[in-house]
């Protein structure tokens, strides 16, 4: 009887172990879910991914550009013993503002084989008109003596930097030249042989 | 003393009755977590697209973009998000401080079309669209994303004036909530 009666007091001590237990799990049962996820996170914390904005920069070139497509040239000789008039057209292609210069080599027609005592130089004159994308442009008459490199004196297209288009561009436009020239004062005066000149048309775009 | 251990053994017959009891008690316990939408970053190069010359030979607008032009730009390999989202894409034309005041012949916008792709969505603007346009994303969307400049154009014909032009590509991504 006394193994039952121990044996008893050991079942109860041993039942209200487990029924403490039991209450303590239904406890922690009963406490927060977020509890679960584990410390130090919440689903808060996940990243919400904010607009993204994305600049690509874009670049590109027009180049300028000035040439001509096609150099004056007069149809055929000048006979400097009388007046005369030849005309010439040449080609521009310029896509930004340019400046226009005419160069005289020699400032006249001048004499390949210069005698003594004898004018060497035989003045003449020159007009330039350009077509450019805003209208013609007749920039007037201008003495070769002036264009020369020793001299440019007022002419409107070889003073300085030449003749300015302003704002214009000439895309294949076209650009007309004439030349003009007096006759001698006497016919026997102009000796015989070959005169020449050399007349530079210089483009550049305008900086 | 006889007494006294009947009632132990009452009391212990209970409680070995209220045990099992309490041993098929059951609860629940209810589990609630998130995936948050997301959109995985999206950075590129600062280099800008280099679209090369914008005139050809005569001095008109090219009518593409020449060959050594970088007309497309691989902007991520694999972006995503994992949630309905709209891309906003804007083209601001490209331009030259340059002017003339011949303009009824010359220009200093070009306009172009920007193709964005990403993976099976797409869309697309003209930079003559000021407000840009919205890519609608329905659902998760993950893929190459590309960046594609065509079309440049001019109004009236126009020839583009001498210069150095630039413009920008704009895109938002934005998850849609």
């Amino acid at each position: 009887m006394r193994r039952l009666t121990n044996t008893l007091y050991r079942a109860s001590a041993l039942l209200l172990l487990l029924g403490g237990i039991g209450g303590a799990g239904v406890a922690s049962a009963a406490g927060s879910d977020a509890a679960a996820l584990g410390s130090g996170y919440t689903s808060s914390d996940a990243p919400l991914g904010a607009p993204t904005e994305l600049r690509i920069d874009l670049s590109g070139t027009v180049s300028p550009r000035c040439r001509m497509t096609s150099a004056p040239t007069l149809a055929g000789q000048p006979d400097l013993t009388r007046e005369g008039e030849m005309r010439a057209q040449f080609g521009i292609d310029c896509n930004a503002p340019f400046n226009l210069r005419v160069r005289s080599g020699e400032g006249g027609f001048a004499a390949e084989a210069p005698r003594e005592g004898v004018t060497r130089l035989v003045p003449y004159e020159i007009a330039v008109a350009v077509d450019t994308d805003s209208g013609t442009n007749a920039l007037g008459w201008c003495g070769a003596d002036q264009m020369s490199n020793e001299q440019s004196g007022s002419c409107a297209f070889a003073s300085g930097e030449g003749w300015s288009s302003g704002d214009a561009t000439a895309i294949n436009r076209t650009g007309t030249m004439q030349l003009r020239w007096a006759a001698p004062p006497g016919a026997d005066t102009l000796p015989l042989g070959r005169y020449r000149d050399t007349i530079v048309v210089e483009l550049a775009v305008r900086s | 003393m006889r007494t006294t251990l009947l009632r132990a053994s009452l009391l212990l017959g209970a409680s070995l009755w209220a045990g099992p009891a309490l041993a098929q008690d059951s609860d629940t316990m209810t589990v609630q977590s998130q995936v948050a939408p997301f959109c995985s970053e999206l950075s590129v190069s600062s280099a800008p697209m280099n679209l090369g010359s914008l005139a050809g030979p005569t001095g008109q607008l090219v009518a593409s973009f020449g060959s050594g032009a970088e007309t497309e730009r691989e902007l991520a390999a694999s972006f995503y998000c994992n949630a309905p989202a709209t891309v906003t894409i804007k083209a601001t034309p490209l331009t030259t401080p340059n002017t003339t005041t011949d303009t009824s012949s010359f220009t200093s916008r070009v306009d172009y079309t920007a193709t964005l792709v990403w993976d099976d969505v797409n869309g697309n603007v003209s930079s003559t669209v000021a407000s840009g346009a919205v890519i609608a994303v329905p659902e998760a969307n993950i893929g190459p994303m590309k960046l594609t400049l065509s079309n440049p154009a001019v109004v009236s014909n126009r020839r583009p004036v001498a210069g150095d032009y630039s413009g920008q590509v704009t895109l938002t991504v934005a998850l849609a909530q």
